[in-house]
């Protein structure tokens, strides 16, 4: 098992060694010369066009520079903004949280929304409650994020006032304004994640009960309960968590979305605003430390699968 | 990490079970119960020479979604001819109106007709969707061949590629290159043209590496038809199916993509209408006039989930070769 | 090898006692009756073999005893096993019965043990599921049965998962899983016919052992008379859902009353001298759903005669204990080999 962590981690290090290219890369698709244009373009001063130039070693060979930036980012240090001149690093530690507390409150309740929709409708295929979480999931599917989110906002918040329409409170503060604060972006952006894995739990809980091997868990006598709960499930359970790999990626970027609309000053929001102000440093450090964490995470994942499924541990 | 991904789009009233030994006298079907059952009712396959199209209209969901698609694209291209009012005419008089005969949709903050905004706004989501979607496939298509057939470890390069690529979450990509190059319609098509490359790179090489493995290939060549046509013959048609469909569904997940980065300031500038700053507008005010919301929202969402259906729609018709 | 007295009644009366069972599937708003009337019992610690082609309703009839059967069946008739009704009984009823007092095996051993979860995990899962107790006494009984049914290094097996045995071997398991709670009957649906020749005998030889140190009852079903030869006390044949005869081991063997039970004995390679061709019953097994009313065989038969697709053949009981169902079965003499 052990070896099997390892190889994994180790062949993330090329992987993480492009990504980091590319994000470094995208200096290199500035529309005309970088400093001008990251200094504020036309307007710039004189002083601002150098300055830029000088923090972010314009005048330097891009390999140099990458090279530099790389060597620091493997220390998560990523460099100062251009605009505060804080460390990045810190910047992104203070809003990190906040981003992972949506992200990961948005999958808890993909996960236990989609489990047990998924459980409902795998275990009797084409009964009236299948059906049901069927044409659910296709309609949540196909709503767009945001959109749920300002329809819940309007119906919440603004005709009713239920749930603030804003803010974050922590959790160290008032837990129940913590919450009530979150819910709305935990639905908003948990619901396709719980839809995606109701669907996936759904088909592979129905192939799996055709199995030979439940067919012997009922042959000796087992409880359904055993059945679906014990065994049908955990071989189902392959497909919950590529989705939730995948859905790492979707989680993170559509946080971006959903921090502007409920105004939580978060990573995606940090994000956001780096490009606006051109702040092309803070941006590079704050989408590379994003990669990372989805990196990780599919990690944890891939280290789920062998610890769920044994045989997976020997390829 | 990247060969595991279930087809988020499979049908869910097609589950695969398992096959047991076939019998050569009575037909058996698994039950879910996992007991022998006996087949009592007669296959209902169409035989492939059935038809494309007849395939596809037997779906009526799709058909419909279909018909919806084609006069939004309709409306969209004709929008200046078919007698609109004039999307950036302001009247401050008359902001934040309900539906009236004159304004069937109503008028947003600025008194503008909020219809006509949809039909241009639907042109320019379009389009930027479109075009997304075409550059995507016109860069994937060779590299993704080329990958495919060439293998060895330029093909192991470029995966990784691909892969690093897809770490990186689509919006926040999207997001970013927008942001770099410059907030435009245009420039959201490349962004997402770039988001979206790796998905069909993946699609293609796979098919291509599977057909390879085909062994009427090898029988092609055994009698001496020259590689280039086999390879056109072949690998194209074979590709096709379920390039088609994954094209349709990522058009849908293009459009959302651009009412994201234009709800978030990086996409159109105003006064253009785009249905992605209309929702943002709406929002702004939420508090005065959140009805607006419905509008501009329920367009995306319907239009998304028609290019969904669609998809689904091809796929199903094209048999088993719109599956991976 | 089999008991010179063979009939289907004795005195201390049958394990399992089927009487006119049959099982009917709905789908599609069509019925088809799978199995019809079909009875047979099975004597304490003795061997009954089910024969039959695919499609000749043999498992259906097994699995309809202990409820592994979809949604879709129904079933009516009465199975008495033990003083008890099995046919009828609640869902519960039937669990308490599966794995314990009745168990079964099935043919695909390499993909009916749960490929998640440790051999031990399932064996005392099945154990405990019955019988309660400590995880420790199921730990100690389940490395006894893996002992039992030849497993070597029982112990340090039961920490594996079902990926590190072959094939035969996993049969091995699924016998020890279905014996962990000494069941009085074990119905064997075709156990053998995935594995190889080899493994094959080894596994019906152990069945044959455990059989004996048990005295449990076998209902063996399976296509492959040459199985049924070696295990078999006594031996049931079906035919598109009925039976159409039943005899002790060695009368069958010597003479079949059943055109179908001949052309079942002459196809089998052993009856034909060396280079000949190997016999075949032409035609194949009529689908439920069109079922003759008449004989069922007769469209395959060499002996049809009018009488035969005149009206419904009745099961008849002859002196010896018997069973036939053929209306010729008097005039014609028939005979394993050509």
């Amino acid at each position: 098992m052990l070896t099997f962590i390892l190889r994994r981690v180790l062949a993330l290090i090329p992987l993480l060694f492009i990504v980091s290219v590319i994000v470094y890369g995208l200096i290199l698709i500035v529309p005309g010369d970088p400093a001008i244009t990251l200094a504020g373009g036309e307007e710039a001063t004189n002083e601002r066009i150098e300055e830029v130039q000088k923090e972010l070693g314009l005048d330097r060979p891009f390999l140099v520079r990458y090279g530099e930036w790389v060597g620091n980012a493997v220390q998560l240090d990523f460099g100062r903004s251009l605009y505060s001149d804080l460390p990045i690093t810190e910047e992104i530690a203070e809003r990190f949280p906040k981003t992972l507390q949506i992200a990961g409150g948005a999958l808890a309740f993909g996960l236990l929304v989609g489990i047990p929709l998924g459980i409902i409708s795998g275990i009797r295929p084409r009964s009236v409650s299948d059906r049901a979480v069927v044409f659910i999931t296709s309609a949540a599917i196909a709503i767009p994020t945001f959109w749920l989110a300002l329809i819940l906002i309007l119906q919440l918040a603004v005709y009713r006032s239920i749930l603030p329409s804003r803010g974050f409170v922590p959790f160290s503060e008032s837990p129940a304004q913590w919450f009530e604060h979150l819910i709305l972006p935990w639905i908003t952006l948990g619901t396709l994640t719980a839809a995606t894995i109701a669907r996936q739990l759904r088909g592979a809980l129905s192939d799996t009960m055709g199995s030979d091997h439940i067919r012997t868990s009922r042959s000796v006598g087992l409880p359904p309960v055993k059945v679906v709960g014990k065994h049908a499930l955990k071989n189902s359970s392959a497909p919950v968590l590529t989705v939730v790999g995948l859905q790492i990626a979707y989680l993170l970027g559509g946080t971006v979305v959903v921090e502007q609309i409920f105004g939580i000053a978060g990573l995606g929001s940090y994000v956001l605003t780096a490009i606006n102000r051109k702040d092309f440093p803070a941006m590079q450090g704050a989408v590379m430390f994003i990669a990372l964490i989805t990196v990780v995470v599919n990690l944890i994942v891939d280290i789920s699968y062998a610890l769920l499924n044994p045989k997976v541990r020997v390829e | 990490m990247t060969d595991r991904h279930p087809d988020p789009n499979a049908d869910p009233f097609v589950t695969s079970g398992n096959a047991g030994p076939l019998d050569a006298t009575t037909e058996v079907e698994r039950s879910v119960e996992g007991a022998w059952v006996p087949v009592m009712h007669q296959s209902d396959d169409m035989p492939r020479h059935v038809g494309f199209w007849k395939r596809f209209r037997r779906n009526k969901v799709a058909v419909a979604a279909a018909i919806y698609l084609i006069l939004l694209i309709l409306a969209a291209i004709f929008a200046s001819r078919i007698g609109l009012q004039d999307p950036n005419a302001q009247n401050i008089s008359e902001i934040n109106r309900r539906p009236s005969a004159a304004h069937w949709l109503g008028q947003d903050d600025l008194g503008r007709d909020v219809f006509s905004r949809i039909i241009y706004g639907a042109r320019v989501s379009l389009q930027a969707a479109f075009t997304a979607v075409a550059l995507a496939l016109v860069v994937a298509v060779p590299i993704g061949l080329f990958s495919g057939f060439v293998g060895g470890w330029i093909d192991l390069v470029l995966m990784r590629i691909s892969d690093a690529v897809q770490v990186i979450p689509a919006l926040v990509l999207a997001l970013v290159i927008t942001g770099i190059l410059g907030p435009s319609t245009t420039n959201v098509a490349v962004a997402l043209a770039f988001v979206f490359t790796p998905g069909f790179v993946r699609l293609i090489r796979g098919q291509v590496l599977s057909v390879r493995e085909e062994t009427y290939i090898e029988a092609s060549r055994s009698i001496g038809a020259k590689r280039g046509y086999i390879i056109r013959k072949r690998v194209l048609h074979n590709v096709a199916s379920p390039l088609i469909v994954q094209a349709a569904v990522t058009a849908g997940f293009a459009l959302l993509a651009e009412a994201s980065l234009s709800f978030l300031g990086l996409g159109v500038q105003p006064p253009q209408a785009t249905w992605g700053t209309m929702l943002s507008r709406a929002f702004a005010q939420v508090f005065q006039a959140g009805w607006l919301l419905w509008i501009p929202g329920g367009a995306i969402a319907l239009t998304v989930l028609a290019f969904n259906l669609v998809g689904d729609g091809l796929r199903d018709a094209l048999g088993a070769e719109g599956r991976n | 090898m089999t008991t010179p007295d063979a009939t289907p009644t004795s005195a201390t009366g049958p394990l399992l006692e089927v009487t006119d069972l049959s099982v009917s599937f709905t789908a599609h708003k069509q019925t088809a009756k799978v199995v019809d009337q079909v009875s047979f019992s099975v004597q304490p610690g003795k061997t009954l073999g089910i024969v039959g082609e695919s499609g000749s309703g043999k498992t259906v009839s097994s699995l309809a005893l202990v409820g592994l059967l979809p949604r879709t069946a129904t079933i009516t008739g009465s199975a008495r096993f033990a003083g008890q009704e099995l046919v009828g009984m609640t869902t519960r009823q039937q669990r308490q019965i599966r794995g314990n007092d009745i168990s079964v095996i099935f043919q695909e051993p390499m993909t009916s043990l749960d490929p998640v979860f440790t051999v031990g995990n399932q064996l005392t899962g099945a154990y405990r599921n019955h019988q309660g107790g400590s995880k420790k006494d199921a730990l100690d009984r389940a490395e006894e049965m893996l002992r039992l049914v030849g497993i070597p290094e029982p112990r340090k097996r039961l920490a594996e998962y079902p990926h590190a045995f072959s094939g035969g071997m996993r049969q091995r398991v699924m016998i020890a899983l279905a014996l962990i709670n000494s069941p009085r009957l074990l119905i064997a649906d075709e156990p053998t016919t995935a594995l190889d020749v080899t493994i094959q005998s080894q596994i019906l030889e152990l069945l044959q052992e455990l059989q004996q140190a048990m005295g449990m009852a076998i209902l063996f079903v399976t296509h492959d008379l040459g199985v049924v030869a070696s295990v078999c006390d006594d031996v049931s044949v079906m035919y598109a859902g009925q039976v159409v005869e039943q005899a002790g081991i060695d009368e069958f063997f010597a003479h079949p009353r059943h055109p179908y039970s001949e052309g079942l004995l002459r196809s089998m390679p052993h009856s034909v001298p060396k280079g000949e061709r190997l016999r075949m019953i032409p035609g194949t097994v009529p689908l439920p759903s069109r079922f003759p009313t008449s004989c069922r065989f007769a469209g395959r038969c060499p002996y049809a005669q009018e009488a035969c697709t005149a009206a419904p053949i009745p099961l008849e009981q002859l002196d010896d204990g018997r069973v036939v169902r053929c209306v010729r079965h008097r005039e014609l003499v028939m005979e394993a080999r050509s």
